[in-house]
């Protein structure tokens, strides 16, 4: 299989970038205002890059299967739509987790209301909860429901930014390192391409679940078009 | 029962009974004419938000003066728990009696069922907050009912119960083919709505400012306008596909 | 299978309150008080005594541990699906599958 061996090359990718990339965050110069706190932003900043893109995937995928619903192909759309969801809740998680240990130790509370992105953040990660929880408990017909919710998720996040946005007139100025020292830009970037690369990894991995999933459901007609079904239930 | 492609043909070739408004319209007016023989979701939804003020005029209740700073907020969620009520026993009725699968395969535009059914529920709604603002107003000592402030106020709330219902009755329509539609309506609506809630409490909260902050009170109505736009856009897109039949 | 879950979850919930509660011990500055605070003074909060490197190592392997624990969800959902094709693949009929893919 030809797949397989990029899937491979891109596990290898992650695993020099995991074990690269440490060092370097290590190696980096500590930020002077923060000091060694500051290195949870090379994680952090990973981690919420990907929950927004994972968003955005579920969002295209959900588009993709309402343009092919009623065809084949829409179950492969669903099923990366629903691997994204899984994936944007678990790394939304690891971006709100690691949020507040870095904002306790740089602003003194562990989580600040009204702050335009920690609100976006966490209302975007509740819409995920949500659309796993109709995956899970919706049963039939919660495809479609899935797929509504994922795009309206995707709409959403700008207007949840704008309201949020100009409901806090200030701004907490003093958290985002708006000029990144050379030594800690590489550092990050390479943690961006290392986790973006991850993220790739384990939505393939997620996807091979759906693929068996398929598998499953078409030897489920099989065997009911062979009358196997109703001796095995 | 017809199949979904003779639905589709009658609904393309066939005679067009009217157009987009007319249908909207008529299924706006089927849902009223029910709604006004039952009068059960007006009258659980007007009583529902009038407990919902009155559990957080205790909650909120300090040395025997409410808490005013809350007012806008708690007019606003009270609205939003009554929706919700509304919302889910509209769609019940329609699966009760399967009632949204032959409106669905009659030879009209979904969107425009969309539409209708938005309309519906956005008339209710504004019924339950035609009870709800004097109560507020009333138990929180706040100048709602004022003659300077009252017309915004409405503005606001127009903007605001279109903006939640144009996501409500799609989840709601969505919901009604689904198990658990009970519990997941609100897990689904409320963190999707919180742009409107937001822009409609802070407006309020302008309109409720002594002396009144005019200024803001626009600046919010017209976000609402934004947020409400791209809400009923997104809804009537995603309305024909996700709605047509298995 | 659903009460060891369930006693997971006590288990887990039985972690996280008196973590949350130790978190609200020590007083942050209250909302609204914060933002004038210059930069500088804002690095040292009264009160906070967790050294970076802690703050930091936690964040790192939470990170870790929710990348495994998606990994290993996947792989035992996975195992479940496979163990049912090759039942299912055991019960048909050689031919009868024939005209299924993957």
């Amino acid at each position: 299989m030809k797949r397989g061996g990029l899937f491979l090359a891109l596990v290898a990718v992650t695993a020099l970038g995991l074990a690269v990339v440490p060092s370097l965050i290590i190696n980096a110069p500590t930020e002077p205002t923060m000091g060694f706190i500051q290195r949870i932003f090379y994680y952090h900043v990973a981690t919420a890059w990907l929950t927004f893109l994972s968003a955005f995937v579920c969002a295209g995928a959900s588009i993709g299967y309402l343009a092919n619903v009623g065809s084949k192909s829409a179950q492969r759309w669903d099923g990366l739509a629903m691997a994204a969801a899984e994936l944007t809740v678990v790394f939304g998680t690891c971006m709100l987790v690691t949020g507040p240990l870095w904002g306790r130790k740089a602003w003194g509370v562990w989580w600040v209301w009204k702050d335009v992105r920690l609100m976006t953040a966490l209302l975007l990660w509740f819409i995920f909860v949500a659309y796993l929880l109709v995956r899970r408990f919706g049963g039939p017909g919660s495809a479609r429901l899935g797929a509504g919710l994922g795009i309206f998720a995707a709409a959403d996040v700008p207007l949840i930014y704008t309201s949020v946005f100009f409901w806090r007139t200030q701004h907490p100025k003093a958290t985002v390192v708006t000029s990144l020292d050379p030594g800690i830009l590489l550092p990050f970037l390479l943690a961006l391409a290392t986790f973006t690369v991850l993220y790739v990894v384990l939505l393939w991995l997620r996807m091979g679940l759906e693929t068996a999933r398929i598998r499953l459901e078409d030897l489920q007609l099989a065997a009911e078009d062979a009358g196997l079904l109703d001796e095995m239930r | 029962m017809l199949g979904p492609e003779t639905a589709r043909d009658r609904s393309q070739g066939g005679p067009r009974e009217g157009s987009f408004v007319k249908t909207a319209l008529a299924v706006a007016h089927k849902d009223l004419l029910v709604e006004l023989r039952a009068k059960e979701i007006l009258l659980a939804m007007a009583f529902f938000a009038a407990v919902v003020v009155l559990l957080f005029a205790f909650a909120f209740t300090h040395e025997g003066r409410a808490n005013t700073d809350a007012t806008a907020g708690i007019l606003w969620i009270a609205v939003a728990l009554a929706g919700t009520l509304g919302l889910s026993r509209a769609f019940e009725r329609e699966r009760e009696g399967d009632t949204l699968r032959a409106l669905l395969l009659a030879p009209a535009p979904r969107s425009a069922i969309y539409v209708g059914k938005l309309a519906g529920i956005v008339l209710l709604m504004l019924v339950t907050e035609a009870c709800t603002v004097p109560l507020v107003s009333l138990l929180f000592d706040a100048p709602l009912l004022a003659a300077e402030r009252l017309p915004h106020l409405w503005l606001l709330l127009v903007l605001g119960t279109v903006g939640y219902a144009a996501v409500g009755s799609l989840f709601g329509a969505l919901l009604a083919r689904t198990r658990g539609r009970d519990i997941l309506l609100g897990i689904l609506l409320y963190p999707i709505i919180v742009p409107v809630l937001i822009a409609g409490a802070r407006g309020t909260e302008a309109l409720l400012a002594r002396p009144l902050d005019r200024a803001t009170a626009w600046f919010w109505t017209e976000l609402l306008l934004v947020f409400d736009t791209v809400f009923i856009t997104v809804a009537l897109w995603v309305y024909e596909p996700l709605m047509a039949s298995e | 299978m659903t009460m060891k879950r369930l006693a997971r979850l006590v288990l887990l919930l039985g972690w996280l309150v008196p973590a949350v509660a130790l978190a609200q011990g020590t007083e942050g500055k209250k909302d609204g008080e914060w933002e004038n605070v210059p930069a500088g003074a804002m690095m040292k909060p009264p009160g906070e005594s967790i050294p970076a490197s802690t703050l930091v190592g936690i964040a790192y392997g939470f990170i870790w541990l929710m990348v495994a624990g998606f990994v290993v969800s996947v792989w035992r959902r996975q195992q479940r699906l496979e163990q049912e094709i090759d039942e299912l693949r055991r019960r048909l009929p050689p031919d009868a599958g024939s005209g299924v893919r993957g």
